[in-house]
């Protein structure tokens, strides 16, 4: 889309020419020819450092944008950011693109629904109802159970179990909130990416990443009624036991263990080799790795299992 | 299966008589044409009484098998045992077997999928998007929602009624685990048995048992987004309301009440008529029928708001 194009979507002005600009991303991962967005004055040190081609702001943070990157200066900027990511979502299916690509030995029910541009491995099973969307991708000698849906552009592994009524790639739960407490939709562009040798139980979520994509890594195991937010990244080997609920951005080293009913807060990061018990709520990062904790708020399993001795002995006073 | 051929695919050597060996069991419910395994010290009095006739166990174990055993000796037994189960896991869809039987007044919406060998009562209706699985069985009058599945060997009473997105019979959540820290799945060979007059909400998930079946008995109702893990035997006449969880092997009697987002860890016994308040973690068996428990570590009810009351003081 011609930056022109987009000042005018946006209700903005800039100086500078206009060129083509292939889609948003954060300021970090951002190339030449990508927008990008600061709405908070926490990320000026990312504005200095962005490769962005252009970036919406607001007057307070417009002196930091660097030389050659086009400012698009505007009251709101997420809110803006909002507005401007609806034209950068693909069609949910797209007619346009060439039949989908089965493998060899592979069993598609007559019932399941394989959109355009998808690939699928050899040696599948795929059973009634599944749906897989425009360009995903699937390895080989993965089973997918009935009703699971996988959407748009998102790609599972081989040797992946993934069982019914499970959902990979619906959008994430992001909005911008305006004065009036009314919510924009931030259309959610990116995808899920699920590794090899991953089983997924039934009933479970894993949503798109805003920009960029949300990571299974090889080897993880969840259980069933599992929520997992946009863009987390779950480390290989780790297990996620049923009704757990990671939230957007958060980030898991290798073997972490999540009980059951436990949850995470969002943008946080978890060393390798952590167990939180049934129940956990982390909502700090933990960075020291091979460490048990319980309880909410978070502390270490050892002091909790004290904590509730005490809390028992209440009772007799 | 011969026994041999077990060996062969562990690459371990076995020693006694080679056995036909149709399933694989835990020590205590196997049968004579059953394996069964022995992982750990503390089950040698129920390896010395069960009634398999072949094992796959640990090296301190072999002095407690029963009198003219077949046996192999693994050194990770829970790994070996995970690789057989996979020898004995059955495919997700057996099309070799005859048409589905529909019973009279049955109505089948023609966007549901009814797998071979399942039998289907009558006057039941089966609506959109549903998925009835090999060898299914679905009794009389019950009602299957929109988009509900219903694994493979699954049993479905009659007068139940199943919401929509439920999904009966997948794989319980069960891993041997490596030093390496991989997982090497257990194959759920087992079913799930729903009794009759069970209502079931929306979108929830109860696990296949790992061997034999995991339990839903006569009369019990379950809300919404409920769990209930691997070889749980909920009582009759239950009510568990929405996000309720079930950890695996767990049993509970008859008439508990489980409220909201309450959870139980695997392997306790519930006694009958016990009631939990909602948000309850229940981590240890409870023997006494009758009870009222809240809190996480569970409590009685009345001590529970004690310490709530205490805890209130505590910022004055």
């Amino acid at each position: 889309m011609d930056l022109k194009e987009i000042s005018k979507i946006i209700n903005s002005d800039f100086i500078g020419e206009s060129f083509n600009i292939t889609k948003m991303n954060t300021l970090k991962n951002a190339s030449k020819s990508e927008i990008s967005f600061v709405a908070n004055s926490k990320y000026i040190k990312d504005i200095q450092n962005t490769n962005a081609g252009a970036i919406i702001v607001d007057k307070s943070t417009k002196e930091f944008v660097p030389k050659g990157c086009i400012a698009l200066v505007v009251d709101s900027p997420y809110w803006e950011m909002a507005t401007l990511s609806k034209h950068f979502a693909p069609p949910i299916e797209d007619d346009a693109l060439s039949e989908a690509q089965i493998g060899e030995g592979t069993v598609v029910s007559p019932k399941a629904e394989i959109a355009k541009g998808a690939v699928i491995g050899k040696n599948c099973t795929i059973m009634a109802h599944v749906y897989i969307g425009a360009n995903a991708v699937v390895g080989d000698n993965t089973i997918i159970y009935p009703s699971v849906t996988i959407y748009r552009d998102c790609k599972v592994g081989s040797d992946c179990i993934i069982h019914a009524n499970t959902t990979i790639g619906s959008d994430g739960f992001g909005f911008a909130t305006n004065k009036l407490g009314e919510h924009r939709k931030i259309y959610q562009n990116g995808n899920v990416v699920v590794e090899d040798n991953v089983e997924i139980g039934s009933s479970t979520t894993i949503d798109r990443a805003v920009f960029g994509t949300t990571l299974i890594k090889y080897g993880v195991r969840i259980d069933n009624l599992v929520q997992v937010g946009h863009n987390c990244i779950i480390g290989e080997h780790s297990v996620l036991v049923a009704q757990s609920g990671i939230s957007g951005s958060t980030t898991m080293g290798r073997n972490v263990v999540m009980g059951g009913q436990s949850a995470t807060a969002g943008h946080l990061s978890i060393a390798p080799f952590t167990t939180m018990a049934a129940r956990s709520g982390v909502t700090k990062s933990i960075n020291e790795s091979g460490l048990t904790f319980a309880g909410f708020p978070l502390m270490e399993h050892r002091l909790w299992l004290k904590l509730q001795g005490k809390i028992a002995r209440l009772i007799k006073q | 299966m011969l026994f041999s051929s077990v060996a062969s695919h562990l690459k371990l050597a076995f020693i006694g008589e080679d056995l036909e060996i149709d399933s694989m069991n835990e020590l205590n419910l196997s049968s004579p044409s059953q394996l069964s395994f022995g992982v750990h010290k503390k089950y040698s009095s129920q390896l010395s009484l069960s009634k398999a006739k072949a094992f796959l166990i640990t090296n301190t174990l072999i002095e407690h098998l029963p009198k003219d055993s077949s046996y192999i000796v693994c050194d990770d037994v829970s790994i070996s045992m995970a690789q057989i189960t996979k020898l004995f896991n059955k495919k997700p869809i057996d099309i070799k077997l005859p048409s589905p039987k529909i019973g009279s007044d049955s109505y089948i919406d023609s966007m549901a999928k009814v797998e071979n060998g399942a039998v289907i009562g009558s006057n039941v209706t089966i609506m959109a998007g549903a998925y009835i699985g090999t060898s299914v069985v679905v009794g009389d009058n019950t009602v299957i929602y929109p988009n509900v599945t219903i694994y493979r060997d699954c049993v479905i009473g009659r007068d139940c009624i199943i919401h929509a997105g439920t999904v009966i019979g997948a794989d319980g959540f069960g891993f041997s685990h490596t030093k390496e820290g991989e997982h090497v799945k257990i194959y759920q060979n087992g079913n799930v048995i729903i009794e009759d007059s069970v209502e079931i909400g929306a979108n929830c998930a109860i696990d296949k048992a790992v061997f034999n079946s995991t339990i839903i008995r006569k009369g019990t109702k379950l809300d919404n987004f409920i769990h209930i893990a691997h070889n749980c035997d909920i009582g009759e006449y239950c009510i568990f309301v929405a996000q309720t969880g079930v950890g695996g092997s767990t049993k509970l009697g008859r008439n508990c009440v489980v409220s909201g987002q309450s959870a139980f860890s695997d392997h306790i016994n519930i006694a009958p008529f016990s009631t939990f308040t909602a948000r309850s973690g229940i981590t240890k068996s409870i023997a006494q029928s009758g009870g009222v428990y809240s809190g996480y570590p569970l409590m009685n009810h009345r001590d529970w708001k004690r310490v709530q009351a205490k805890i209130a003081k505590l910022n004055d």
